[in-house]
């Protein structure tokens, strides 16, 4: 085939077609970004006007990767409460992990208690079920050593899972605060 | 009858995509357990599909016949993905119960099966009111069956609690499952019974005719 004939082609024709509306709908969608983009310090403060119900002021706290078997911690703050704020993932759902958003009230250098629960993204997790249980983390009194194994309901299935990744990633919260507290590294 | 009545009533009721056509599937069953997720994925759509088949419909002279499939999946993916920066931008409660389901509708049937099988031959205006009739009556079924499942499931309707009574069954896909099921074999029964009592009222006015003509 000559380049003559390749240009006068149908080959050629659905090419540029093709290429057309891929740079038209890449163009629309680079443009609509620079309007719609959400940054990471808008949903930081969606997380927190979600948890405190009001604008709150925290500071960073490093977390240098801190992790465990069972959860990870993304990002940990400090409200001007002294509570802290942490963001973490736990492992062990069903298929993937569940990443909570965990407050965690201090008092003379100790956990008083897991204040809220709010579950943020489940990555790869493919059955949430019908998580409305939170609150009974912070009905459950908590003492040092103490690890959160709050009963879903659901014995067998998925959600009791997704619970487990849950708990995970509370009790990975609680163990990162309780090694502030102790002095250790945040 | 007027085109754009039938193309209408076909979308709403007699070729609904959920009820009649059982497509659209996934997004059915994972999310009907809320009627609030049921109606804003349905919303979701219903632009989705108005836009898909009226850019289709627009370009359908221009996209060759050997492109058209990866043509329309650009042009849809890139709706959803302009769809999924709107929510997140102003509708964050909604984007994050849509979850996953959100980005699946680049793969939903009704949206694909009606840029090939309408949008593609017809003109703007006709595939503009075929997406919106279809995506109400995605829309449609969605709601009402998720307000079955979250009463039956939750005992509250829309977020607000209305008793203590439930089933957990039927906040999980299982329950959806069965609602589903039910929702098609009612809604198949009633159009089955109207379509027979249509066909024996004109079956009759042919005979009448008939007897006239003969006399």
């Amino acid at each position: 085939m000559s380049a003559k004939q390749f240009f006068k082609s149908t080959t050629f024709k659905c090419l540029v077609t093709l290429l057309c509306i891929l740079l038209i709908c890449g163009v629309f969608l680079t443009i609509a970004y620079g309007f719609l983009e959400v940054t990471d310090e808008e949903r930081l403060s969606r997380a927190l006007s979600k948890i405190y119900g009001e604008k709150v002021a925290v500071d960073v706290l490093p977390t240098e990767g801190y992790e465990n078997e069972n959860a990870t911690i993304v990002e940990a703050y400090k409200d001007e409460n002294g509570d802290y704020l942490i963001k973490s993932k736990g492992k062990g759902g069903f298929g993937g992990t569940v990443t909570c958003w965990v407050l965690v009230d201090a008092e003379d250098s100790k956990i008083s208690k897991v204040d809220k629960v709010i579950i943020e993204t489940s990555d790869g997790e493919t059955f949430l079920g019908d998580i409305n249980y939170l609150d009974k983390f912070a009905e459950t009194p908590y003492t040092e050593g103490f690890e959160y194994t709050i009963d879903n309901g659901f014995k067998t299935s998925g959600a009791s899972k997704s619970s487990t990744a849950i708990d995970n990633a509370v009790n990975g919260a609680v163990g990162f605060v309780n090694n502030i507290l102790k002095g250790g590294k945040a | 009858m007027n085109k754009y009545k039938k193309i209408t009533l076909d979308g709403l009721i007699f070729q609904n995509p959920t009820l009649m056509l059982v497509l659209g599937t996934c997004p059915t069953l994972g999310l009907i357990n809320s009627a609030m997720s049921a109606a804003g994925m349905g919303l979701t759509v219903v632009v989705i599909l108005t836009l898909s088949n009226i850019l289709i419909s627009l370009l359908r002279k221009v996209i060759p016949n050997e492109v058209r499939i990866p043509c329309y999946i650009v042009i849809i993916a890139t709706l959803v993905t302009f769809a999924r920066m709107f929510l997140e931008y102003f509708v964050p409660d909604l984007y994050d119960s849509l979850g996953g389901f959100l980005a699946l509708i680049v793969v939903n049937c009704i949206i694909l099966g009606r840029a090939e099988a309408f949008a593609n031959k017809h003109n703007v205006l006709e595939s503009a009111v075929d997406g919106l009739a279809n995506g109400f009556g995605f829309t449609l079924a969605l709601t009402a069956m998720g307000i079955i499942c979250e009463i039956l499931g939750k005992g509250s309707l829309f977020g607000l609690h209305l008793w203590n009574f439930k089933i957990g069954m039927f906040s999980s896909p299982a329950g959806s499952f069965i609602i589903y099921g039910l929702s098609i074999a009612v809604f198949v029964y009633i159009i089955d019974g109207f379509e027979r009592s249509r066909r024996v009222k004109a079956n009759k006015l042919a005979r009448e005719n008939l007897l006239k003509e003969e006399v």
